[in-house]
Formats: C-alpha cells, structure tokens, sequence
C-alpha cells in the first residue's frame, strides 16, 4: 500500500471512505454481539438477571483484560523479533505468553469462583441476585484458562499475517454465542447460566480454532519449550500496563457505581443503568471507529509535516463527530421507549419507566462526549500519548467519582447525570490540552 | 571493519563518525537508511524520521462501555514496520562493506557481526557548548531550555533503545570502547581513535 498517496493526497472524501467506514463497521459489529446478548437476557429473563449480569460484567471484562495484558504486551516483542527472522525466540516468548494467561486465567478464575457470592453480596445486592450474578460468573471463572486467551490469539493470527481469518473467527464468535444464546433461553427454557455458557461455548469452539494453524506447525509460531526470561517477562507488563490501566479504570468506575445504584434504587436501578451502558455501546463505538481509523493518517502527515492537510482531516473528523453526536442524541431522545424496549419486558412498567427517565438525563452526555474523544483521539495520534491518558483516565475514572461525590444530594438523578456532566468536565480539559498543544504547535511552525 | 557509534546527544560523537570513516576509508551511513526504510515501507522520510529514533507508544483502549474490541495499533505497527525495515537494511549494508553506522540501536542489530561499538558522551557544560556552536543562527533557546532538550532526545533514545533491545542504552557490557569527550575537539583525537581502533581489531577478530 503506497501510505504516501493515501495519507498525503487523496481527496478527503475518498480517504474517510477507505479508512473510516471500515474502521466503525468493524466497532459496530463487536458491539452489536454485545447488545444482542443484552436484549436476549432483558427480555427473556428478565430485569432481575439483567441486572445481575450488569452487576459483575466488569468483573468477567476486569479477568480479560488481565489476559489482554500479556497478549498485548508479548505482541510486540513476538513481531519485533519475528521481523528479525528470530522465528526461536520469537516462539519461544509466544508459548511462554500462551502459558502465562493460561496460568492466570486459572487463578483469576479460581479467586472469582470462590469469591464470586461474597463479592456481589459486598456490592449490596439482595440474594435473588446474588444467587443469579454469582452463576454467571462461576461459570465464566470455570472457563476462564481456556476463554481469556481468545483475544491474545487473535492478535498472534494478525502478526502472523492471518488478518482474514481472524476477522472470520470474530464474526463466527458472535454468530456462535447469539445462537447459542437463543437456543439455551428459548428452546431448553434454561435460565441465566445459559447466557454464560453460551459466550463460554462460543469462545471456547474459537479459541481451539484459532490454535489450530500453531499446533499443525505451518506457521512462525510454533509451540515450544518455553522460557520464562525476566527481561521478556518485565517488557511484556511494560508493553500491556497502560492499555491495562485504563481499562481497568472505567470498570473500577462501573463496580463503584453499581454499588451506589443498589443502595439507591436496588435492582432496578442497575437494570436501568444497564440500559444506558448498552446504548453507549452503540453510540462509543461509532465515534471511536471514525476517529481512531484516522489515527494513522494523522500521525503520517505529523510526521511528514504537512500541517495544513492535519488540520484538513481533523476539522472534518471533529465536524462529523459533532454532527453525528447531536443526530444520534435526538434520536436516542425521540426513540427512548423503543430503545428501552429492546432491553425490558413490556410488562415492567416501573423498570421501563425508570429506564426512559434515565436515559432521557443520560442522553445528553453525547452532546459533548464527543469533544473529549475526538481530542484524545488526535493527540493520541500525533504522539502526545500523556495529554491523551489525561483525557482517557479522567473521563474514565476521574471525573465520574468526582461527579459521584458532587451530586450525591441528587440521589438517582445524580447517577443518571453522571455521564453527562463528567462528559462536560472532559470537552472543557480537551478544549484546554488542546490549547496548550496549539501554543506548541505554532512554536514548532516556526522553528522550521 | 563495522564500526557503530551510539551516543548522547550533544557529546560529538557524529562527527567522530564521520572522520573515522574518512580517516579509514570505509563508508558512512546515516540519512541513506531513513531513505532507504522509506523507500522500502512506503512511509513518508520525515514520518520516518519522526519515528524512528522514538519509543512507540503501546497504549490504547480495548475496552469500551462493556464491550471488549479488538486492539486496534496502525500507530505500531509502523514503528514495528519502520524498525524491522531498519534492522534488514542495516545488516545488508554490514554484510555489504566495512562502514560507520550511527545510532539506530545498530550495536545491538550487528551484534552477531563483531562490529566494534563506540558509546561516546560527555558533561553537560561540553554538550551545551557544542550544540551550541552548532545551533542555527536565529534559534535563541535558554540555557536552561537547551538542557531539558538535550535531555529529553536522550531519554527518548535510551527508551527507544531499551524498547527494541531489552538492554540499557549506555551501559558498558554493551560497547567495545566508551569514551567520554567533555572538553574535548573531535578533530583531535579523531587519528589516535582510529589507530586504537586498529589494534584493538586484531584482537577482536578472534572473538
């Protein structure tokens, strides 16, 4: 692919074409797995297991992302050293990797199986659902040494050139688990640990397909001995810390406010949370599919120099976002009752109620969530990765509690504004690092 | 002979470089491989530039709402792309003919090539001057912006080097010869260096 031309100097309609519209549908696609899921326990099971299944997802998301960890963070050592043609060490790191998350996901599973009841109990949910979030997550610890290692694999297939077949095992994750899914709950009447097991079974049949090029030996990576080097081990936690950090962040900010909805509003209130944090799932991976796909394009023409075509991109990225943000906030407002409807039972008044008044406060926080991601999109991209955590951790974990605290007196209210308002404390720092960046910026036009 | 030279910004050690070539008579690489990485990856040569020497970034979210995505890295995956570029090119030009590399975490990528590693460094009264003396005539930086300066080109290298390395840049198990130039003119001690150089390859040969 010849970057120059692309990045340089295609029209701007062309290049948001090639490289946006793949880069949201691909978001989308993981997203909407997730939103069927959803739909499938509300409506079937009903707002008692939704909420429990709210209760502990940060939870399941917290044991992957420890996974992600060392499949993120041994990535890069296994590509640098298989672009040095070091295929040895280079599998030696991959089956050392491949253990390690192996080893963790049993532990990790273990300590969540054990604690699994305690911990919802802790949260302040009564026994109904502890009993339910309690099955859902044993089921997931039980499976968790062979689950978690799905999305490291996916990236070993990518780095070796397998790019095809890993967008083919995504799709047919989501394919398996819906359907397996919808079979357990409507046809075996199975309750919430069918929900679990379904996604169990689907990542599981995934994971043993993705191993499947390794173990036949085709590939630069094979299994062998492994080596369990310091240094390797020290680079990998180095490498995935970050990534880590920060999304364990925004879960640590689900856990804390799922305890504050229990004592608040019980387990209504979660469902009705739930509720909002699916329709994020619609609306986060559209903006960040468009602005993270031009990643590459802006940090090129950073490189390169060519300041005027930046500011060309991002005016049009940051133009689209608001634009899109403001029509995805008036549909959401128009379409509450059918939205909430996607999630509820008909016949739960009070929940559907709760949920309609929520997500009408909720809404609003997309008139300016998009200010903050768009900017740390784009210093991400130009390599201000500091001014960007700033941005990432604050809209994820800072602001929030912050808000948290603010608006206690609220009661409800204050949780459903919660979003909105941290959203409007990230555009007012975005607006500010962006200033700073810009003073930069000049300085450095004219010291060229 | 390959002779590579890994250095602390502002302490000479390019224009040691450079006149160990000339004075040998073997080749001096430097911009030819930006070019060539270019060239090979289809990458812009100031995006190269602007990448190369620099640590690449490793953060980004793989978490949103209650969705787990994909990591999505284009940004690393140029680095990687631009580093591995790199490392192919260096070792042709190495196996190609004796020359001088700067830079580029070369010692390590040679290092099955017996090349003879040169950490050069200095004070930073020495590398103030000397940048000094070489910046253009209308940058007017303070002193003390010039020191956060040299010190953060040289944190990026040391971060750039022990990304791609695993070792500590600068520490001595890593060079044949360091050699601190603080007060020191290249130009003198440019000869006496080479002639070091010489006898110490005999010596080296049988590694």
């Amino acid at each position: 692919m010849d970057y120059k031309v692309l990045y340089e100097k295609t029209s701007m309609a062309k290049l948001f074409t090639i490289v946006a519209v793949p880069g949201v549908i691909s978001m989308l696609v993981s997203a909407l797995y997730q939103i069927i899921d959803g739909a499938i326990v509300g409506k079937v099971l009903g707002s008692a297991a939704f909420a429990a299944v709210n209760l502990v997802m940060p939870l399941v998301i917290i044991n992957f992302s420890i996974a992600d960890l060392v499949g993120v963070g041994s990535s890069v050592p296994i590509a640098i050293k298989l672009g040095e043609k070091d295929e040895k060490t280079a599998s030696e790191i991959f089956s050392s990797a491949c253990l390690l998350i192996v080893g963790l996901g049993t532990i990790l599973g273990g300590v969540l199986f054990f604690s699994a009841e305690h911990l919802v109990r802790l949260m302040g949910a009564d026994e109904e659902i502890v009993a339910m979030s309690a099955q859902y997550l044993r089921i997931y610890s039980v499976c968790s040494p062979v689950t978690t290692i799905m999305f490291a694999v996916d990236n070993y297939l990518r780095i070796c050139g397998r790019v095809k077949y890993s967008m083919f095992l995504n799709i047919l994750l989501s394919f398996v688990s819906a359907g397996l899914e919808i079979v357990f709950l409507l046809v075996f009447k199975m309750g919430i640990e069918g929900a679990s097991l379904s996604t169990c079974i689907g990542l599981l049949l995934c994971v043993v397909l993705a191993f499947k090029p390794f173990l036949r030996g085709k590939m630069q990576l094979r299994f062998v001995k492994p080596r369990f080097d310091r240094t390797i081990l020290m680079s990998i936690f180095a490498n995935g810390a970050p990534t880590f950090l920060n999304n364990i962040a925004g879960r640590v900010t689900s856990i804390i406010i799922n305890v504050f909805l229990l004592r608040l509003g019980g387990a209504t209130a979660v469902s009705a949370y739930g509720v909002l944090m699916y329709t994020d799932s619609l609306v986060l991976p559209i903006l960040y599919g468009l602005c993270d796909s031009l990643q590459p394009a802006i940090g090129y023409n950073y490189g390169a120099q060519n300041y005027s075509r930046i500011w060309q991109i991002e005016r049009r990225c940051f133009a689209i976002c608001g634009v899109l943000s403001i029509v995805m906030t008036a549909i959401i407002l128009l379409l509450r009752e059918p939205i909430v409807g996607i999630f509820v039972k008909s016949d739960d008044t009070a929940l559907i109620a709760l949920s309609v008044h929520a997500l009408s406060l909720f809404v609003f926080a997309y008139l300016t969530r998009w200010i903050s991601l768009a900017t740390q999109s784009y210093l991400s991209a130009i390599g201000m990765a500091g001014y960007a955590t700033i941005i990432s951790l604050s809209i994820a974990l800072v602001f929030p509690l912050i808000v948290l605290f603010s608006l206690r007196s609220l009661g409800l209210d204050g949780l459903w504004l919660n979003l909105p308002v941290a959203s409007l404390m990230a555009a007012i720092l975005a607006a500010i690092l962006l200033l700073v960046h810009s003073k930069q910026w000049r300085r450095l036009k004219e010291n060229i | 002979m390959i002779i590579t030279i890994s250095r602390e910004f502002g302490s000479g050690g390019r224009e040691l470089g450079k006149r160990l070539a000339e004075i040998l008579g073997i080749a001096y690489y430097d911009q030819e491989i930006i070019a060539g990485i270019a060239q090979r990856s289809g990458l812009a040569e100031e995006y190269v530039n602007s990448i190369i020497e620099k640590r690449p970034v490793t953060y980004y979210p793989i978490t949103i709402g209650q969705t787990l995505t994909a990591a999505f890295t284009p940004q690393l995956d140029f680095s990687l792309k631009a580093y591995i570029e790199q490392s192919n090119i260096i070792k042709e030009l190495a196996s190609k003919s004796d020359c001088v590399i700067i830079g580029r975490g070369a010692d390590y990528i040679l290092r099955e090539y017996n090349s003879f590693n040169i950490f050069v460094y200095a004070d930073m009264d020495s590398r103030l001057q000397r940048c000094r003396q070489r910046a253009p005539e209308n940058e007017q930086l303070s002193d003390a912006r010039m020191k956060a300066r040299i010190k953060a080109i040289d944190n990026d290298r040391g971060r750039y080097y022990q990304f791609f390395t695993n070792r500590k840049w600068g520490e001595k198990e890593n060079y044949t010869l360091c050699i601190n130039t603080s007060k020191t003119v290249i130009k003198d001690i440019a000869i006496p260096v080479s002639g070091l150089l010489k006898s110490m390859s005999h010596t080296l040969s049988g590694k």
